[in-house]
């Protein structure tokens, strides 16, 4: 259903999307857990490993004294008797124990490997110098397991500890039973029925899953809709929040009704398959009673572990079962991302301390990941050191793509960047974006004490109160943090003990104040900066670049100042505007010469300023 | 008494059950019992088959009996775990449906507001996402196997009891001291702790960040990765010390556990043996003791388990929260004057004073305005200055805690909410797009296709789908809107209702999402197919701002300028400031050259 749901938009973008690496095969990949566990947590993971072995034992060993203690009276023999009639005791005691010692220390192995594990794999996410792993659908999908659902690798020891516990129970049982009559070995084939239903069901769960999928998404944004305070509003006064409660319910049954009805569909065959494994127990029992003529105590032995032959192998058919769909899946994105991870290769060179000429683009194109047309065609640029540099363009233009090469996010499809005649690509991302600084348009909120949500523009100024200070004016948001109760010390974010709430334009000032922490970058990148500030704040943050552009104060290091924008009223106080029109550069100028020109840029800039005539 | 423990969370999640599902939740309560009444049924009929053989008699009837119950044993298991996950579902759902009806039925908005009820809110909302428990349809199967093995082990303790009268309590007393003796090991009694509960949030937070794609881009532009990963490491370890010194394995209690269950096991199968090589007891009988004293041991396996305490907390917040929303989204009162034709003259706020709930900051503070009916006013001032405030006002979503707003001199809190919300048609700059087709994003309570087209059209927004096409590229069919396309789209909502009757606009940065083209037409457009509509505007952008009749300057509180742009501009106070300031960059020696070139804007003006 997902995919069906994807295609148009393949169909509508013409070329068909490169197709993803596969995922690494299974085995290799378990293994490679298995040795990441045991680097981690040697000593607990051999002890989690070989409790799960023993704890398997006892009960398997019920039937055996039990048939001991039937021979015992059969042949009146006293001791025999009482020693079997102990030994069932000891096995209860037994299983109860090593129950309870082994799952404290599983419980104990997977929390501690689970820290390890989370932490290696935050580790290769984040230090990942490109970010098409955080923007490819492809890859999101195929890393979204990692990120939500770490638990499923920790899960893989315990699905294989179990595992080889009800192996052994399974191998002692047949072993039993065949110490009987090597013909009842063939109850296991009995079993044959329900092993193929319980392999079946979940993929019959999935697809009814599958279809009642969009019914959900329905149902679930529904919900959200219904339950969060930005949509409040608009729900009351609309005054549709009892109907789209009633929608909502009405999708999640239609969901419901799919899956409910393969469970249960499922559960009869299964049932049916059980049916079969019961019938073939009572034939041996006769088989053994009446056909071999044996003793009560043989009887008694086939009765006891036939029994539970047949717990065993649905125990083992269904952990198989768990480890092959659900756990070795995220052994396998473990892996990939390794691989992926490890294949990223990067220069190695220190940064520039200073530009003496400036940053050039040659005949750059780009085309992210898996889409059929470029976002960036045949650039070339040049941006002097010193300049304040605006670009103006359409949403899609190709404006934040820019900004993303400049900082290594990615590389060029065709064409290079030269930083003073040097290859971009040649130094160390790190190093480089060490020399930059900036906003995003889409910052990210962070949610720590406001102190921190600036600081970490600066990490080794992380905690440093004038720093932050400073970088907080720069920005204009004095405002911001005077508002707060205990200023730089208060917790960001609404869902946090005394944590407070900002609005978007007050997030979007410390993002600024982030973006301002750097003393000296090189580069400086401010993408859509103005979207949310009011007038005052605007003009105060232009008027100091202004300032700051035409007495040289940004010349002594030949740092650029680049601003992606769309309103002109800013842009115009430019050294140098970059026009960008799908995907391409259409002009290129100061304001006084793109004016003269009347091209495109003159008439945006006409279409907004006349509204203030 | 049972009271307080109808109260505990653990009732009210099980009392839950039959409320979501009347035949389900019956049903699996009846499985529960049968399940656990089987494995005592085995044992007595599996001494039934070995007596048979033993005394040479027939098999048939017990080789009958212990087939059905084997075969019974063997199909209500699985049978169990799909009631249990259809029901799991069902409990789910039924308790999104109440949260969703906690959430939507309050009239005002304090509760989705209230920094105090956030937390509650947050975790509510997240019940079944599986981050607190394992989500409803996973946890009901366990909390069965958990149930079952103890009933097994209270059906062993009954039928071994036919052995002697002091086996059951002896062995089942000892199987059940365990629980009590390892009590403090088995469960994180102080999970709940603010120290804990901010390390695994915090532990939690910092893996996003390291991992989730909004920080991604920030996190490589300041070198955050190893910070970040380092802090989750150190949190996550904090918690998982915290956690094993709260559930470490004790050795004394596990010693006298031992000690007791050996003890008292030793006594009744040395007891069963003696009998049995004394001749006092028949093989038979002797095999259905032995089975279930090793049943009996289920006592200590089975219980109410961490599934249960997973999903009953959840529940019970869920159900908590009711009395508290309705509380926090309550109005002040609720009239039952008609709202028809209203405002036919004025909207009049009267001394208004307001703060939300808890926030401990005044937002109004004697607050007067009055806006004419039929015309347009701009409300402007400072980011934080109050103007989304007002607009939840006009909308009735908070009511003020002093003075009054009268609509043509009737409070606004004698009218019917629904009559008076039924005259408004707003845009909130966080307005909703619904994953709806695109005929219910313009008319969520239903209009004709007429309007809905018209409204579409009025907003700049015809030819951008089928109305029937779903927005949003996740279902079949449909197709994802810009930003700006939303926000066309929410727009025509207004404009929709506005067509249908509505006497009140209100718009709030209603094109603050739009580009440079088509901001100043769009809002041509919304003005035109408003014009007689008492439009109220809120905005920073002056370009927009100037084209209505009259503007308010909102700062401190208070209105402290009110006129039209003209009027503003020549007293010369706030808004002339306010209005230079951004217009500055615009008024330039350039811009005549250009002029005079006769380029394409004389129309807008």
């Amino acid at each position: 259903m997902t995919t069906s749901s994807r295609a148009p938009s393949s169909a509508s973008t013409g070329a068909p999307a490169e197709p993803v690496d596969e995922l690494p095969r299974a085995l290799p990949s378990m293994w490679r857990l298995v040795r990441l566990g045991y680097e981690s947590e040697p000593r607990l993971i051999v002890t989690a490993f070989v409790l799960a072995l023993l704890s398997a034992l006892p009960d398997a060993l019920v039937a055996l004294w039990l048939a001991l203690l039937g021979r015992g009276a059969l042949d009146g023999d006293g001791r025999m008797v009482l020693l079997a009639a102990l030994a069932l005791g000891v096995s209860a005691v037994l299983t109860w124990f090593l129950r309870v010692v082994s799952t404290r220390t599983q419980r104990r192995f997977r929390d501690r490997v689970s820290i390890a594990l989370e932490r290696h794999v935050a580790r290769l996410q984040a230090s990942v110098e490109t970010v098409a792993h955080q923007e490819r659908p492809e890859y999101l999908d195929r890393l979204s397991v990692l990120r939500d659902q770490v638990f499923v690798l920790d899960h893989l020891y315990m699905s294989l500890f179990s595992t080889a516990g009800w192996v052994l129970r399974l191998g002692a049982t047949v072993a039993l039973l065949m110490s009987v009559d090597p013909v009842l070995a063939l109850l296991a084939l009995f079993a044959l029925p329900t092993v193929l239903t319980s392999g079946w069901r979940p993929g019959v769960e999935r697809v009814a899953r599958e279809r009642g999928a969009q019914a959900e998404r329905l149902a679930r944004h529904l919900y959200a809709a219904s339950t969060t305070a930005s949509s409040a509003k608009e729900l009351r006064v609309l005054g549709v929040g009892e109907r789209l409660a009633a929608r909502r319910r009405a999708s999640w049954e239609q969901s419901y009704a799919l899956v409910a009805r393969a469970r249960w569909v499922s559960a009869v065959w299964h049932t049916l398959g059980w049916t079969v494994f019961g019938l073939g127990y009572v034939g041996a029992v006769v088989f053994v009673a009446s056909g071999l003529h044996a003793s009560a105590s043989a009887v008694l032995l086939v009765l006891a572990s036939g029994g539970r032959l047949s717990g065993y192998i649905g125990a083992t058919v269904g952990e198989i079962g768990f480890l092959r769909g659900i756990w070795l899946d995220g052994s396998r994105r473990l892996v990939w991302l390794e691989q992926y991870a490890a294949a990223q290769v990067t220069g190695d060179r220190p940064a520039p301390d200073r530009l003496e000429q400036g940053i050039r683009l040659e005949g750059v194109t780009f085309t992210y990941p898996g889409a059929s047309r470029p976002a960036l065609e045949d650039v070339d640029l040049f941006l002097p050191a010193g300049a304040v540099v605006a670009v103006v363009g359409e949403n899609g233009a190709g404006k934040s793509t820019l900004v993303k090469l400049l900082a290594q996010m990615y590389a060029p499809t065709a064409g290079r960047i030269l930083v003073d005649e040097q290859p971009l690509a040649s130094f160390a991302p790190g190093a480089w974006r060490a020399r930059m600084a900036g906003a995003f348009q889409d910052f990210y909120r962070f949610e720590l004490a406001a102190q921190q949500s600036v600081g970490v523009g600066d990490l080794p100024h992380l905690d440093d109160r004038d720093a932050s200070t400073a970088a907080v004016r720069r920005a204009g948001a004095d405002d911001v943090v005077e508002r707060l109760e205990a200023g730089l010390d208060t917790q960001l974010g609404p869902s946090w003990r005394d944590g407070v709430d900002l609005s978007f334009g007050q997030w979007q000032k410390l993002a600024l104040a982030r973006g301002f922490m750097r003393e000296d970058p090189l580069l400086l990148v401010l993408d859509e900066p103005t979207a949310a500030l009011d007038a005052e704040t605007e003009h105060a943050l232009f008027e100091r670049y202004a300032d700051a552009a035409t007495t040289g104060s940004l010349g002594e290091s030949g740092r650029i100042l680049l601003l992606v924008s769309h309103r002109f009223s800013t842009v115009r106080m430019a050294d140098l505007i970059v026009v960008m029109d799908g995907s391409r550069v259409t002009e290129v100028g100061s304001h006084d010469e793109l004016m003269a020109r009347a091209g495109q840029y003159a008439s945006l800039y006409e279409t907004q300023a006349s509204s203030y005539r | 008494m049972l009271k307080r423990f109808l109260a505990r969370q653990e009732m009210v999640f099980f009392t839950a059950l039959p409320r979501a599902d009347a035949r389900l939740g019956t049903l699996w309560w009846v499985l529960v019992v049968l399940r656990s009444a089987l494995p005592a049924v085995l044992a007595l009929t599996t001494g039934a088959v070995v007596a048979a053989v033993q005394d040479e008699r027939p098999l048939t009837a017990s080789l009958t009996a212990l087939g059905v119950v084997f075969v019974l044993t063997q199909v209500v298991t699985p049978l169990h775990q799909a009631v249990g996950e259809n029901l799991g579902l069902r409990v789910a759902a039924w308790l999104y449906d109440r949260l969703t009806d906690a959430c939507v039925r309050p009239p005002g908005i304090g509760h989705l507001e209230d920094p105090e009820l956030a937390a509650d809110m947050a975790m509510a909302r997240e019940f079944d996402s599986g981050v607190a428990g394992p989500p409803m349809e996973v946890a009901l199967p366990f909390i069965a196997v958990g149930l079952v093995d103890f009933g097994s082990g209270l059906g062993s303790t009954v039928v071994l009891s036919g052995l002697a009268w002091w086996a059951p309590l002896l062995l089942g007393g000892a199987w059940f001291a365990t629980h009590w003796l390892l009590r403090e090991s088995a469960v994180w009694r102080d999970r709940n702790t603010d120290e804990v509960r901010d390390a695994s949030k915090h532990a939690d937070y910092a893996y996003r960040m390291a991992v989730d794609p909004p920080s991604a881009k920030e996190l490589r532009m300041f070198g955050l990765a190893d910070w970040t990963v380092d802090r989750f490491t150190a949190r996550r370890r904090r918690l998982h010390e915290l956690q094993a010194a709260a559930t470490r394995l004790r050795e004394r209690p596990l010693a006298l556990s031992l000690a007791t269950v050996v003890l008292a096991n030793l006594v009744v199968f040395g007891y069963l043996g003696v009998q049995l090589s004394g001749g006092d007891l028949s093989l038979g009988r002797a095999v259905v003791f032995a089975q279930v004293a090793v049943g009996t041991s289920l006592l200590a396996f089975g219980g109410l388990n961490w599934a249960l305490d997973g999903a009953a907390a959840p529940t019970a917040a869920v159900l908590r929260l009711e009395a508290a929303t309705a509380r926090a989204g309550a109005l002040q009162r609720t009239g039952d004057r008609p709202a028809d034709g209203l405002p036919a003259r004025e909207i009049r706020f009267r001394d208004v004073g307001f703060g939300y709930p808890r926030s401990g900051r005044r937002v109004f503070e004697g607050l007067d305005l009055t806006i004419p009916a039929g015309g347009s006013l701009a409300i402007v001032g400072q980011n934080g200055a109050g103007k989304t405030t007002l607009a939840k006002l006009l909308c009735r979503l908070y009511d003020p805690d002093s003075g009054a707003i009268e609509v043509d001199g009737v409070d606004l809190r004698d009218l019917d909410v629904a009559a008076w919300r039924s005259r408004v048609a707003a845009v909130f700059q966080d307005f909703v797009r619904f994953e709806l087709t695109l005929r219910e994003n313009v008319a969520p309570d239903g209009a004709a296709d007429d309007d809905v087209r018209a409204a579409l059209a009025d907003a700049g927004a015809d030819g951008l789908a089928d109305l029937d096409t779903p927005l949003s590229k996740q279902y079949d069919g449909g197709v994802d809107l810009s930003g700006g396309q939303w926000q066309r789209v929410a727009l025509a909502r207004a404009l929709c209702a506005v067509r249908r009757g509505a006497g009140l606009v209100l718009l709030d940065e209603p094109t603050a999402q739009l580009d440079v083209r088509g901001e100043a037409a769009i809002f041509e457009r919304v003005l035109a197919a408003t014009r007689g509509v008492t439009t109220v505007l809120v905005s920073h952008r002056f370009s927009t701002v100037r084209k209505v009749d009259r503007i308010c300057v909102v700062e401190r509180g208070r209105v402290v300028e009110i006129g039209s742009h003209d009027e503003l501009m020549a007293a010369g106070g706030r808004y002339r400031t306010m209005f230079d300031l951004q217009a500055e960059r615009f008024a330039d020696p350039t811009l005549a050259e250009v002029d005079e070139e006769g380029t394409v804007y004389d129309h807008l003006e």
